[in-house]
């Protein structure tokens, strides 16, 4: 089965329009928007309803697609998929995932924000943390992947901002050498200091899109170059100028600078949130984020509508398909109440849960363990290789109702190492199969 | 169950004293403040998540704000819409602004913003002389000296007339036969901009009612009460919110919808007065229930196969602004939904959050420039793609787009009564349909 790259088809077949929308996608994280890209793409007409934005806003921005491969990430997917039938990856294909991580890259790179991965190897990067650990990682937007350490040959120069809370250079330099990994730190001045209350990651990469404040931060770096090979700032080079600043700033200190991801709000996110935002709305799509859907109503097992929590009374919104991309327990896509009861709030589809005698077996003794909690390992929906979830008996529950990402049973999310390449393998599968887009 | 669970699913509880609770929902991500469109661009606001559930653990419910800053929110309510875990940020802000107004008083210049409704009616019979004054620059000038209003901030003309005098006089001359049952009736909500600025815009939404074949009754009816609660006045937004309540809740409970062509005032009627004023009585509930903005009366019309598509093609690819206040309705874009029913016409829609007028925010001298940097992704898009009208729903929002962008902006009910051919005195529509006749059904 080949399937059709959605950024290259142009306009499908599509059957039976009506004046409804075509495709409603539920949830506004990667999963969801990259969903509404693939349906949009495909000609169909879209509305993407979330309560407020996604996880991308909260993470460090790189791709995860298999955090533990040692050589060439997409073959390990691809064995793991031969042996996982029941994994996400199984679920939705490695065809589907190679073509979801490549069209992925398309639609960021068709907004300006440039993606990269080690093509020479296929291998993952080894990318650094704001606490200056090592983690891996296959594809990440092209500042913090500047920041690749399978090739470093030299030093590096960790830089920071004095008083900004967000990052200590010195914290991050520290753990770097630690790890054997020859780091130096140094604080700059950030040049205006009349506020009282703290910068967010904001609006210092505001600050950088301003041509004549990245040259005040490279005249104090500069002489602190030396012999290091890359210079390593707080992800923050630049919202609206992104990446043109990042060019710009290497240009002017004489050295590559990179990225490493700083708290929350995510600028990777943000800036990917808000171009593709701009892209689906050019593109003539609904993009409602803010009130909730609270159900979907059904009738013969087909959906035919979800009805959002909208002021004075809900409102209907009706489609022929939608694609669920709630997220998972830590997501809302999927409820917990202190009874232990779980359930998928939209459809009360069937939950997979953890096999466990109470509640409190949710969880281990220990907080950071390397499996991770049963509750995070083990809940989700089950879904067939349409990614339609299933009932008790094994079939589709709903015709016409495709489920993505963090959503789905089979893997955690949270120490997995594949979250963001599940959402992009689904989100493809399902636009695919919901619109029978299968060459 | 924790407390604050406790207290949101009790129904002893009133949503207004939930809305303090939700700040425990919040963990600190910042997407609030990232999406804050007055934060991204002045360094005299801390942002949406500061001022609101950080802050708000460390006021006293019944004390002034320690912190003043958060007189630079507009209430345009981003925040509550991009927060995944339900935190009502700007709900939390505007409690705490009507708490500093409690303790210092309204200043001159924002009283007389929230007193809008008032300077429309006074000012209808001196308009040519009212009007003189507006576009006055000496006028303008000390209006900004001495009040504080700022001499760019787009002003209004008064029409010169009422829409409601001119309402009462079409009853007098052509009375409307009674409809047999209140399925055929519809209220209509004028808002004080179409009575005394812009009654072209009620005129049309009346014929465009009466042209689908309700019968329209325009009861009394106040200001919504949005301006003074922007500005902290929650008493006298209060007491506009009873007077709405008591004359249309009656309407309401007859289940005859009640349908505005300005999306603010609707969300002033349909949410703020529960959740912001803590209006939420039986009367007011049934009458937000029963409430319409125009646009999603119209689509909703539609759905029931009620709405005729006896349209006329417009050829034309138009921008849309949605307003910050109509996205808190949570009732998608139900303007463009409508309007694609035309033949020939395109929207799309502008990423913009607000176009930085916030009600009355942008007319404040202090906040001019802030304002119009809110505005300027408008500016840039509507520029980028040679567009010289764009489609609102809100009239402030309207004004401040012709003033930034230097084209038109028109209300899409003024698109919709072009597309059916209806025309009213004294207007003249800024674009054309075709002159042929509509196409035949089932064609």
């Amino acid at each position: 089965m080949a399937l059709t790259n959605p950024l290259s088809t142009g306009t499908s077949s599509i059957a039976g329009r009506g004046e409804d929308m075509d495709v409603i996608v539920i949830g506004a994280g990667l999963a969801g928007l990259m969903a509404a890209v693939h349906a949009v793409n495909a000609g169909a007409r879209v509305r993407l309803i979330s309560q407020g934005w996604g996880q991308q806003m909260v993470t460090p921005g790189w791709i995860s697609v298999c955090d533990r491969a040692e050589d060439d990430v997409i073959a390990e997917v691809r064995g793991y998929a031969a042996l996982h039938p029941e994994h996400p990856y199984g679920r939705a294909g490695d065809d589907a995932m190679v073509a979801g991580l490549e069209s992925f890259r398309s639609a960021a790179e068709a907004v300006g924000l440039p993606y990269e991965q080690r093509k020479k190897d296929g291998h993952n990067m080894r990318l650094i943390t704001l606490l200056g650990a090592v983690q891996r990682a296959m594809i990440a937007p092209r500042g913090i992947a500047a920041g690749d350490l399978t090739d470093l040959r030299g030093p590096l120069l960790i830089v920071g901002f004095a008083g900004w809370r967000d990052f200590y250079a010195e914290l991050t330099a520290g753990n770097l050498r630690r790890q054997g990994i020859d780091a130096r730190a140094i604080e700059v001045e950030l040049p205006d200091q009349n506020r009282w209350w703290d910068y967010w990651p904001g609006d210092l990469a505001r600050l950088f899109d301003s041509a004549g404040f990245r040259e005040s931060i490279a005249r104090q770096v500069a002489p602190h170059v030396g012999d290091a090979e890359r210079v390593g700032f707080p992800a923050v080079l630049g919202m609206d100028d992104y990446p043109g600043s990042l060019d710009d700033l290497s240009q002017k200190i004489g050295r590559p600078v990179f990225e490493i991801p700083t708290l929350p709000a995510s600028t990777a996110g943000v800036r990917l949130s808000e171009r593709l935002r701009r892209w689906l709305l050019r593109k003539g799509a609904r993009v409602q984020i803010g009130h909730p859907v609270l159900r979907g109503v059904v009738e013969e097992r087909r959906c035919v509508g979800v009805e959002v929590a909208s002021l004075g009374h809900p409102t209907l919104f009706r489609a022929d398909r939608f694609i669920l991309a709630t997220g998972g327990v830590y997501n809302g896509g999927i409820q917990t109440d202190e009874s232990g009861r779980v359930w998928e709030p939209l459809f009360d589809l069937p939950v997979v849960i953890p096999e466990v005698e109470t509640r409190a077996d949710w969880y281990h003794d220990t907080l950071l363990i390397e499996r991770g909690h049963p509750i995070h390992r083990e809940t989700g929906l089950r879904v067939n290789t349409d990614l339609q979830p299933l009932d008790a008996s094994g079939e589709p529950a709903l015709e016409n109702v495709y489920a993505t990402g963090q959503l789905l049973a089979g893997f955690n999310p949270l120490t997995d190492g594949c979250a963001e390449g599940i959402a992009l393998a689904t989100a493809y599968k399902a636009v695919h199969t919901a619109l029978e887009l299968d060459a | 169950m924790n407390e604050t669970n406790v207290v949101m699913s009790d129904p002893s509880f009133s949503l207004i004293e939930v809305t303090a609770f939700t700040a425990d929902h919040c963990i600190k991500c910042n997407i609030c403040t990232s999406a804050c469109p007055y934060a991204k661009v002045t360094p005299l606001f801390p942002g949406p998540k500061v001022v609101g559930p950080q802050w708000q653990r460390l006021r006293d419910p019944d004390a002034d704000s320690p912190d003043h800053s958060l007189d630079y929110c507009s209430g345009c309510g981003i925040c509550t819409l991009v927060c995944p875990h339900g935190v009502k940020v700007m709900e939390i802000n505007t409690q705490a602004k009507a708490k500093m107004v409690e303790t210092h008083g309204l200043s001159l210049r924002n009283w007389f913003l929230a007193r809008n409704e008032r300077w429309g009616r006074w000012g209808t019979p001196f308009a040519p002389l009212a009007n003189f004054a507006l576009r006055n620059r000496l006028v303008r000038w000390a209006a900004e000296k001495v009040i504080g209003v700022s001499r760019r901030a787009p002003m209004p003309g008064w029409a010169g007339y009422t829409f409601r005098g001119w309402w009462k006089k079409q009853l007098r001359n052509h009375p409307r036969p009674e409809p047999v049952s209140d399925a055929d009736r519809v209220v209509y909500f004028h808002g004080c901009s179409t009575n005394t600025y812009e009654p072209h815009i009620g005129k049309l939404a009346v014929a465009v009612l009466e042209h689908i074949g309700l019968h329209v009754e325009i009861p009394e009816q106040g200001c919504c009460g949005l301006p003074a609660q922007s500005n902290g006045d929650f008493k006298g937004a209060r007491r506009y919110a009873r007077y709405n309540i008591e004359h249309l809740s009656g309407y309401a409970r007859r289940g005859i919808p009640i349908v505005g062509t300005s999306a603010s005032c609707m969300t002033a009627i349909k949410g703020d007065y529960q959740h912001v004023l803590g209006v939420e009585d039986e009367d007011a509930l049934v009458l937000a229930e029963h409430t319409y903005d125009f646009m999603e009366f119209l689509w909703k019309l539609h759905q029931e196969g009620r709405l005729p598509l006896d349209f006329r093609p417009i050829n034309r690819e138009l921008p849309y602004h949605a307003p910050c206040q109509l996205k808190a309705h949570g009732f998608g874009r139900p303007a463009m939904d409508v309007l694609s029913l035309i033949p020939g016409l395109r929207l799309w829609e502008i990423d913009a959050d607000c176009c930085g007028i916030a009600g009355t925010y942008g007319f404040k001298v202090e906040k001019r420039e802030i304002s119009e940097a809110v505005g300027w992704p408008i500016v840039q898009q509507v520029h980028e793609a040679n567009a010289d009208l764009v489609v609102c729903d809100t009239e402030t929002c309207r004004w401040q787009i012709q003033a930034l962008t230097g084209g038109k902006s028109i209300h899409p009910v003024e698109l919709l009564a072009e597309a059916y051919g209806i025309t009213v005195e004294n207007y003249r529509p800024p674009v054309q349909a075709e002159r042929r006749a509509p196409a035949p059904s089932g064609w």
